[in-house]
């Protein structure tokens, strides 16, 4: 039944192994992720679906909303540090005041995002879009926001605009 | 809703866009429409919606499929601060008509609108059609029009090119492992 020979099957898994590895590689230069990935070729969100939901104030640390669709949301003042954002779409939500220390937003789109006040400390910006964000007040450092996408028309912690 | 019927295979964007151009902006958007729904993915075509648009909530749709396909986009950046359709009649040279990839154009549709009145919506109907996977607005009331500058300078975009190279790969090296594993390479 199986006639391949065993020298035939090790050769498949190496190139295999080889391709997944090219991937993994082009994956990190890139700086993508499968959900910002899936956004990308296809235009849809790969995660849950919560458009305009009203979390606010909400304690919920370390929650996983990898991918998903936050546009419109209400997360205002809500505790989500340590919380998993990757490639999240969350165009025009309100973090104002959230807590979002250690959170991870790598490749999020923060378009349009009211960030004000918003604790940041340790979060993972990398690859993220903050295009007309407003992140007056924001507890980020420099090298924070240096990691991001694109700040373009963003307002930064000192009130002062990104051109 | 809308006939279809007399573009039985737009697949054509070049085409589209050079109707949209020469001012057949009613028969390029019906186009359009159609060539999205085969090929929602294509980020020009998005563009190109969102400029022949027939009303705000359209074009404020096709904006937002387009900054999904493409968040930095330049034009996608200046296109959401401005909200009214552009002219219908005009002819606008640095179109782009020779790209079939729109990876981060800057030189795609200049007019825009601006979708500022999206802001403390609820959230809104899923469509099956992408062209109405669009938030309402509450009103389609008349703004002044802007004429957006190219935006330069966004930096770190991701290569398209790349990312199908990404997915092309990790695909294949996805099934090379499957056939290992039924082969009990393992």
């Amino acid at each position: 039944m199986n006639t391949r020979a065993p020298r035939d099957k090790w050769i498949i898994v190496i190139c295999g192994t080889i391709v997944l590895a090219a991937y993994v590689g082009i994956a990190a230069i890139g700086n993508t992720d499968i959900y910002s990935l899936t956004r990308v070729l296809t235009g849809k969100n790969l995660g849950c679906n919560l458009q305009g939901i009203d979390l606010s104030g909400i304690h919920k640390p370390e929650i996983g909303l990898a991918g998903a669709d936050l546009e419109y949301a209400v997360l205002a003042g809500a505790n989500l540090r340590d919380s998993n954002f990757t490639g999240a779409f969350m165009r025009h939500a309100n973090l104002s005041g959230a807590n979002l220390q250690n959170a991870v937003l790598r490749n999020a789109v923060l378009n349009s995002t009211n960030m004000t006040d918003v604790d940041l400390r340790g979060a993972d910006l990398r690859g993220a879009y903050l295009v007309d964000a407003d992140l007056t007040g924001a507890l980020v450092t420099p090298g924070q926001l240096d990691s991001a996408n694109t700040l373009v028309g963003a307002t930064l912690p000192d009130g002062s605009r990104h051109e | 809703m809308y006939s279809y019927g007399m573009y039985p295979d737009s697949t054509n964007l070049q085409e589209l866009i050079a109707q949209a151009e020469s001012g057949e902006t009613e028969v390029a958007r019906n186009g359009i429409r159609q060539f999205l729904q085969k090929h929602p993915s294509r980020l020009l075509a998005w563009k190109w919606l969102a400029d022949v648009a027939e009303n705000t909530r359209e074009r404020s749709g096709a904006i937002r499929r387009a900054q999904l396909l493409a968040p930095g986009d330049p034009w996608v950046i200046e296109a959401k601060k401005h909200r009214r359709p552009p002219a219908r009649q005009r002819h606008t040279p640095n179109h782009p008509t020779t790209s079939s990839n729109d990876a981060a154009s800057s030189t795609t549709p200049a007019k825009t609108v601006s979708e500022t009145e999206w802001k403390n919506e609820n959230v809104y109907e899923q469509h099956a059609n992408p062209v109405y996977d669009t938030p309402p607005h509450d009103s389609d009331r008349e703004v002044e029009e802007n004429v957006a500058a190219p935006t330069e300078g966004v930096h770190g975009q991701q290569p398209r090119w790349a990312i199908w190279v990404a997915a092309t790969l990790g695909a294949a090296g996805i099934a090379l492992l499957a056939t290992a594993w039924q082969l009990d390479s393992f």
